[in-house]
């Protein structure tokens, strides 16, 4: 870790960033900063806007307001193809992998590659191989449609689709949900591995702790649209922070009011 | 009152959003349609579905009508001594009238609705979201094929559906009725000209794009799960069956108009 401190390199910058939709506030005021080589993690509750975050940055949501700021250009003062290319450097892995059902496993994680690059069938199909095997899917699976899949293997297809291109950012949406314990630490490792091996600046978001400790090197949380505390993962034991507390303990009983009928 | 007239401005502005809206996505759709890139393999696959596999369900609409009209207009024109008619009568109500509004209607059940329940589980599955991360434009992926096809495919659907259509009639006259079968093909060419077809056709164009334009609007904006992708096929095959029967007078009146 040491040898990194050096001088940072910053991928993305988020200032003021809000996103409103209607009369409802799901974002009031997002500051980040995050750098190469750097795992952040987002916890947060359900509905506390860390999916609607990570959709601001990947242009799928327009901000109400806001600046967002890729390797220091506003993405919002470029040219709309200077702003695709920008934005085509994030891979993502999706909560329910999305992965494109019409299609083969190994043409999901060519997509990109062929998209983009426009890379020749063949080779992409080599790249797409060496992918999969990298999130420890073998060769026979390449050829199967996602629907014949389980729910761990579609995740990492996702992933080897989100991996594919060489992403200088990864965003991960709940990687684990839904998926049993062993399963998670697998897509756990994995997610640390395929950072590391890319170099990559990472945003995860989650709710599960075990998995949130495991990934990052920073931890976040959001809470009613602003970001309440941030810090490495070894220092949240020890915050005095009510809200992450209440949070980390899973306690009824704190500052987070629960809406339940007693 | 001031609460009967907040109603009323309510559902007023509702109806112009939604209009707006709509109106919108047809402008970037068609926007998009004749800008590259293009995804031909896509192209394909529509033309196959939208084209070839409607054959049936169209066909099958087309032969039956046909049937039914020879049997209708016997009987009415017999009353007085018309029946060299019929054979009319059947060609020029087919291409110009039902070929077109009943294979669009057809269509729609069919197509309308696979195009919104296919384009509705993308988008709550998060799948055009990510077309978007790699770097795919929904629109031209997605939207643009099903409108070509649509545009393409539902005049030769059509044309099919005329040609069934008027083959069925002449087998009930000939077979059950008892007609000439030489004089009722004869009977049947005589007083067809060209823009009878022609008027069809353009109506099936049109409606080609309603169908495949409302079904893409109706499942792109589609959200909450499983009765999200509900009520967006149904709006699809609702809203693309009452915009085929209205824009139906409008194309009428303006093609035959003077």
């Amino acid at each position: 870790m040491s040898q990194k401190i050096s001088s940072p390199i910053e991928k993305i910058r988020l200032e003021g960033l809000e996103k409103s939709f209607g009369t409802k506030t799901v974002l009031t005021g997002v500051d980040l900063v995050l750098n190469k080589g750097e795992s952040l993690v987002v916890i947060g509750g359900s509905g506390s806007g860390k999916s609607v975050l990570l959709k601001c940055i990947l242009g799928l949501l327009k901000p109400t307001s806001g600046k967002i700021f890729i390797d220091g250009k506003d993405i919002f003062s470029l040219s709309n193809s200077e702003k695709e290319a920008s934005i085509s450097q994030i891979g993502m892995l999706f909560q329910g992998g999305a992965l494109f059902d019409s299609l083969k496993v190994w043409e999901n994680v060519a997509f990109g590659l062929r998209q983009r690059f426009g890379t020749p069938a063949k080779e992409a199909r080599n790249i797409a191989l060496e992918k999969l095997n990298a999130v420890g899917l073998s060769e026979s699976v390449a050829d199967l449609m996602p629907s014949e899949l389980s729910g761990g293997m579609q995740k990492r297809v996702g992933l080897a689709r989100a991996i594919a291109t060489n992403p200088a950012i990864l965003f991960f949406d709940e990687p684990t949900t839904g998926l049993d314990p062993i399963m998670r630490t697998v897509i756990d490792s994995l997610i640390v591995k395929c950072v590391k091996d890319l170099g990559a600046a990472a945003i995860t978001i989650t709710h599960d702790l075990t998995s949130a400790y495991h990934i990052a090197d920073k931890i976040a949380m959001l809470y009613e649209g602003k970001i309440i505390w941030l810090g490495d993962s070894k220092g949240i034991e020890k915050s005095k922070n009510p809200y992450l507390n209440q949070f980390i303990h899973g306690s009824m009983e704190g500052p987070i009011p629960v809406n339940i009928k007693p | 009152m001031l609460n009967f007239l907040r109603t009323i401005g309510r559902y007023f502005l509702a109806f112009l959003n939604a209009t707006g809206a709509f109106f919108l996505f047809a402008f970037i759709s068609v926007s998009h349609c004749f800008r590259p890139p293009f995804y031909f393999r896509q192209w394909g696959r529509q033309f196959f579905e939208i084209g070839y596999l409607s054959l049936p369900v169209v066909g099958l609409t087309a032969i039956f009508t046909g049937m039914v009209l020879v049997l209708q207009s016997y009987t009415g024109f017999s009353r007085f001594s018309a029946e060299s008619s019929i054979a009319t009568v059947v060609v020029l109500s087919m291409t110009r009238e039902l070929g077109p509004v009943l294979a669009g209607l057809m269509v729609a059940g069919r197509i309308g609705a696979s195009i919104a329940a296919e384009i509705g589980t993308m988008r709550v599955t998060e799948q055009i979201d990510a077309l978007s991360t790699l770097s795919t434009n929904p629109f031209k992926y997605l939207i643009v094929p099903r409108l070509w096809a649509g545009v393409i495919m539902l005049p030769l659907l059509v044309l099919t559906a005329d040609a069934i259509g008027v083959f069925g009639g002449y087998l009930v006259a000939t077979y059950k009725l008892g007609f000439n079968a030489a004089i009722y093909i004869n009977q049947t060419f005589t007083y067809l000209k060209a823009e009878d077809v022609n008027s069809g056709l353009i109506k099936a164009a049109v409606f080609g794009f309603i169908i495949t334009l409302s079904g893409s609007y109706a499942g792109f904006n589609s959200k909450g799960g499983a009765q999200g992708v509900g009520a967006a096929t149904t709006s699809a095959v609702v809203s693309a069956s009452i915009l085929i029967l209205i824009c139906n007078y409008l194309l009428t009146a303006i093609l035959f108009g003077t």
